[in-house]
């Protein structure tokens, strides 16, 4: 993210808004619909960026999305971190 | 057949999308024939009831207030509909999210006030640290933009939705229509 | 033999059309009246490719290519409109939306907007992504124009009609990534600045980033048209 220039909108908006979803799962926050849209949303700034930076950067995010989706439904469903990184303690939003 | 219930609820808005709704004029009795409105600012219910049909919202979540009626509607409503701007983009309402909420009461009730300068704490729900829209809390079926949407766009969406007929909502409407 | 031009045939969207060498898809296309959207494009001033709504579609080719950049090649296939590119048109209007305060109902170019109206020619009724609401600043100290960052969407079309037509090159931009800002001269008041007034920045923004402080309300629509017209004057000198 700190690495895009800046110039085509994919890259400079689409890994802040990336950054944002990731932060919101790892916290806790995240929701179903939220890993759906991260999804969308790297396959865009993949395909619609100007330059190999952009193409490239939703690379790591892509291929834990595809090994490990189960760690992340964890942290979106059970709140929990399997892999212990993650500091889930904080009081977390309850759905009503 | 029996009449669909609708309700119509106002958040944080400054109410001209039920002042729009409200211009339907006499095609409102056309509506009538169609629906019961069970919960409105317009009308005496004071508590949002249990099954409802479709509910139309004006209005971000800007209070916890707020966020407990949006998820409230959502549980009792089949068919969610976000009206105007401030409920699909939070609009006005969300020009003080760069500020925060500390900053409006100052300028709102120290800064401005003539006497007793103080910022309420009681009766009034606490705000929310930023403004968002209804769909960041839950889900929303039909987004009708518009500041405000037109009669006409009230008109069209609705009578497509209660007659299932085909509904193309952005050559209605846009954002700041 | 060298002056003969040399013609190139392609397709578009199933339409068999010619075109010259060296032409880019974008113009080929609109010579023959097929639409691509666009906004960082505008007649009369170089192209970037940086807000990459004109990607298109190459047959064999797995890569989106920029319709306002990319010259067409002899028997090329080219498809303007797919379910692939509408979804990527629509995203990045979404982070467009999203990235600054974007308030159509209070802006000045409310109706006369570009982004606004993409946003409904896209079929947009709501944006999924979070809105980011960044603290930005506007810049009122030009006496005759203002410049509200929160409306800005980085197309750059100000700093290349100041570089490119009038030749003084007081915007730049400034920052990184999401950070990116314009700038006029080096970072200084726009009112202080060497800007010589000539308002075409102000015609040329897509958006209500750049108004004339004589209009109210959403009373603004603007004239970029003038640019192609002020180059063709200039060659013919």
């Amino acid at each position: 993210m700190t690495e895009s220039c800046g110039k085509c909108i994919p890259c400079r908006a689409g890994t802040a808004q990336m950054y944002t979803l990731l932060t919101r799962i790892c916290n806790g926050s995240g929701t179903m619909e939220d890993l759906e849209l991260l999804e969308g949303l790297c396959s865009t700034v993949k395909e619609a960026s100007l330059c190999g930076l952009g193409q490239t950067a939703p690379n790591p995010v892509l291929s834990t999305l595809k090994y490990f989706r189960n760690e992340y439904i964890e942290h979106i469903v059970h709140k929990r971190c399997p892999a212990g990184v993650c500091n889930l303690e904080a009081p977390v939003e309850v759905q009503a | 057949m029996s009449k669909l219930k609708l309700a119509t609820v106002w958040l944080d808005g400054c109410s001209g999308c039920h002042m729009s709704f409200l211009d339907m004029d006499e095609r409102l009795i056309e509506l009538a024939e169609l629906v019961d409105v069970v919960y409105s600012p317009i009308v005496d219910t004071k508590e949002f009831p249990d099954k409802v049909d479709i509910a139309l919202v004006e209005g971000a979540v800007a209070s916890v207030d707020d966020e407990k009626k949006i998820r409230k509607i959502r549980a009792h409503s089949k068919l969610l509909i976000a009206m105007g701007d401030c409920a699909i983009t939070g609009n006005v309402p969300s020009m003080r999210n760069p500020m925060g909420p500390e900053a409006i009461l100052d300028r709102a009730y120290i800064e401005n006030a003539s006497a007793q300068p103080q910022i309420p704490c009681v009766v009034v729900p606490k705000l929310l640290q930023v403004v968002r829209p209804i769909h960041e809390f839950v889900k929303v079926d039909v987004f009708l933009p518009g500041c405000p949407p037109s009669a006409d766009t009230f008109h069209i969406a609705l009578t497509a939705l209660l007659t299932g007929a085909p509904l193309d909502i952005p050559a209605l409407t846009r954002f700041g229509a | 033999m060298s002056d003969a031009v040399e013609v190139k045939t392609l397709v578009i969207d199933g339409r068999e059309l010619s075109a010259r060498r060296g032409q880019t898809i974008l113009e080929v296309a609109q010579e023959n009246n097929i639409y691509i959207p666009t906004l960082c494009h505008l007649e009369g001033l170089s192209d970037v490719g940086a807000c990459r709504m004109c990607l298109v579609e190459i047959k064999g080719s797995n890569k989106l290519l920029p319709a306002c950049l990319a010259t067409v090649f002899e028997s090329m296939e080219v498809s303007t409109n797919t379910e692939r590119l509408q979804k990527h048109r629509r995203t990045i209007l979404e982070l467009l939306f999203a990235e600054r305060n974007h308030i159509c109902s209070v802006c000045v170019a409310n109706g006369h907007c570009e982004l606004q109206a993409l946003g409904q020619e896209q079929g947009l009724t709501h944006v999924r992504l979070p809105y980011r609401n960044p603290e930005l600043t506007v810049d009122a100290s030009n006496e005759r124009f203002t410049i509200d960052h929160s409306r800005c969407i980085l197309c750059t079309r100000c700093v290349r009609a100041c570089a490119e037509i009038e030749g003084v090159h007081v915007w730049d931009v400034m920052g990184r990534g999401i950070n990116s800002i314009i700038i006029s001269d080096l970072h200084e008041d726009w009112g202080t600045s060497s800007c010589t007034r000539c308002g075409k920045c102000v015609q040329v923004c897509p958006t209500g980033a750049l108004f004339d402080k004589s209009k109210i309300g959403s009373d603004h629509p603007k004239y970029p048209d003038f640019l192609p017209y002020l180059n063709l004057m200039r060659e013919a000198q």
